[in-house]
């Protein structure tokens, strides 16, 4: 049952998308999401999410992390959205995130971090940012403190706070979490295909070894000794960002393990 | 490639563990530490679990190979005087395309495959029923409890080949209600309780012994490989996967070992595996092995090993020339430079010097300045 003035909460892609499948007592996470709060999903959030499912499906199927068909997820998502939908114009508060140095995010990001800070200056709340994107959640942080409006959630966050409320039994809360983390060790191995795709001798290249290691300055300064054309360096560089977001000491996965071993 | 010039019939160093019988160079600790393990096994009777970790590249897959390999535990079998060698497993890590636990259950039947499955268990039947009449029957109610699964292995003993095919079918989760039918078995072995209970039948009929009974084997040691794919499965199936290792170990509580291969990652430590095997599981394991990188002299009895394993020189090397086509300096310059000191990384590095010299005219050595001219190609520092 949802309060009677319901707290504001601003999803973004990733963590939305795995909130369907990740279940709490029986119930899936987006369900709670939608019955405990006001939640809105920024339009490109939802584009966002449409593109990134049809990239992640067949992978999470290959792990049995889902048996539904692909149309019958996205059937769910667009009943989910359909009321949670949100068009505003965020031009001057994505105009404020420019001068605050978060030019750099994804667009999905940028609109919910805009958006907080627009829901917070229309209503005088303040609302909750769920991510589990480490950089963004830095980010969102720091905006959110200076300007008062809001806090930063994660999944992992989330699970517990249902988890304990409802008294569902220990071991079904330690579940969900281990369910969203299996989602993000997925991505982290994606990733991990794909760089070592991308270097040259493939596995057997020391950097892989490093990035293995979790070494990722190591590996990012080896790739700029790396004989090779900016075309196939920056996308290196990148991807091993990208698994240091990830998986590095401070990360989605870090901060979701620590949140298991708290249990 | 040349190699022969170079004193070699092919490149020893191998960046991923070959194909056919495993040799060992190197790490006389670690190669120690788990003979010793597999003794215990064979002198011992309770079941353990021992958990093998140490980062990518440290040789786990490779001493999994080399320990499961029949000629290497026939000679640990000659050293603890027992006559026959303990049967070993190896199997990766199972996929989830139906279920971890039925894949893991299928690579373990699958090993055997049904008709060595069937041999081996008529061989215990005969030797059991020799001893006594009846033995094998009373025996298998007591491991397998289950009517419908005792029924299968009557089956997979009558050596009725016309069966075996259907029977196989059953095993490996394929079968039809006709197949069930023909074989009057009621249901599918399907729960992870079947197909633990199957397993562990099996294990037990091969390893049961008495004043007058010789054991078919003397233990059975079952190593999975890349243990860390753990962490990406569904919170599910890492229950169902550990509750299968904990029932594996309590029906089956003597003579088997199992060893769990487990790499450190960037996503996951040694603490973490208990958040996924939870208390029941990691309270039964027994020993960890940790597959340290070796030291800078061991790295040189590894490569000087490497370079004079059986069958790699086209002449044995004199002495003192233990390391051609490697000089003394360039051994050097890669022990200081290379790192992580793992055997992967070793075998990466002097396969692509030899490769190098290998495919390069009128070159026979590799001298310390040819290392330090290349070791940027190779990622090593300078």
């Amino acid at each position: 049952m949802k309060a009677p003035t319901a707290q504001s909460c601003i999803i973004d892609s990733c963590s939305l998308l795995h909130s369907f499948h990740v279940q709490i007592g029986g119930i899936a996470l987006s369900d709670l999401l939608a019955d405990h709060f006001e939640v809105l999903v920024h339009r490109s959030v939802i584009e966002e999410i449409n593109h990134v499912l049809r990239r992640a499906y067949p992978n999470w199927r290959d792990k049995g992390l889902v048996s539904e068909e692909l149309s019958e997820i996205r059937r769910r998502h667009a009943a989910w959205t359909s009321t949670k939908s949100c068009d505003t114009c965020l031009d001057e508060a994505l105009n404020v995130l420019e001068q605050e140095g978060m030019g750099h995010l994804g667009a999905g990001e940028k609109a919910c971090v805009a958006l907080a800070k627009h829901t917070s200056d229309e209503h005088t709340v303040y609302t909750l940012f769920l991510t589990d994107d480490y950089d963004a959640s830095q980010l969102a942080q720091a905006v959110f403190h200076k300007y008062q409006c809001g806090f930063v959630l994660r999944s992992a966050d989330l699970i517990s706070f249902f988890g304990l409320r409802f008294n569902v039994p220990k071991p079904e809360i330690h579940q969900a979490i281990r369910d969203l983390l299996s989602f993000y060790t997925n991505a982290y191995e994606s990733l991990l295909t794909e760089l070592k795709a991308l270097l040259p001798n493939g596995e057997n290249s020391p950097i892989c070894s490093l990035v293995l290691r979790a070494d990722f300055a190591r590996a990012k300064q080896s790739v700029a000794r790396l004989n090779l054309s900016p075309g196939r360096r920056v996308p290196l560089a990148c991807l091993i960002d990208d698994v240091a977001r990830l998986a590095g000491e401070h990360s989605t996965i870090g901060y979701t393990l620590s949140r298991l071993r708290l249990l | 490639m040349d190699y022969q010039k170079l004193n070699l019939n092919d490149n020893p160093f191998a960046s991923t563990p070959t194909t056919g019988r495993p040799i060992w160079c190197g790490m006389p600790q670690l190669k120690s530490v788990l003979e010793r393990r597999l003794e215990i096994s064979l002198k011992t009777s309770p079941t353990s679990l021992v958990l093998n970790w140490g980062h990518y590249g440290s040789g786990k897959t490779h001493a999994a190979k080399y320990f499961a390999s029949e000629e290497s535990l026939k000679q640990i079998a000659l050293a603890c005087g027992v006559a026959e060698p303990p049967l070993a497993f190896y199997v990766n890590f199972p996929r989830v395309d139906r279920g971890a636990v039925f894949n893991l259950t299928s690579s373990i039947i699958g090993k055997f495959g049904v008709t060595d499955f069937a041999s081996k268990l008529q061989q215990a039947k005969a030797s059991l029923d020799k001893s006594s009449a009846g033995l094998f029957a009373r025996l298998l109610q007591e491991y397998c409890e289950d009517s419908e699964l005792q029924k299968i292995f009557h089956k997979l003993v009558e050596g009725n080949p016309d069966n075996q095919d259907r029977i196989g079918r059953v095993l490996f989760g394929n079968s039809s209600a006709a197949d069930l039918r023909d074989l009057q078995i009621a249901r599918k072995p399907d729960s992870v309780s079947d197909l633990c209970r199957i397993v562990t039948t099996a294990f037990n009929l091969f390893t049961f012994r008495s004043q007058d009974v010789s054991a078919l084997r003397p233990a059975i040691h079952l190593w999975i490989d890349e243990f860390e794919d753990i962490s990406s499965l569904s919170g599910k199936e890492q229950d169902a996967l550990a509750a299968y290792l904990r029932t594996l170990v309590d029906l089956c509580p003597k003579y088997l070992t199992i060893f769990l291969n487990f790499t450190l990652t960037p996503v996951q430590q040694l603490q973490d595996l208990s958040l996924y095997l939870g208390d029941a599981v990691m309270s039964r394991i027994r020993q960890r092995v940790e597959f340290v990188e070796p030291e800078k002299p061991e790295v040189k009895a590894y490569v000087r090993e490497m370079l004079n394993s059986p069958g790699i020189r086209v002449q044995p090397a004199t002495a003192g020339n233990e390391f051609q086509p490697f000089d003394a300096a360039a051994v050097d310059a890669i022990v200081e430079a290379v790192s992580p000191r793992t055997p992967r990384r070793l075998n990466e590095v002097f396969s692509f010097y030899l490769d190098l010299v290998a495919g390069t005219n009128s070159v026979q050595r590799i001298s310390g300045v040819m290392v330090t001219q290349y070791a940027g190609e190779i990622g090593l520092s300078q």
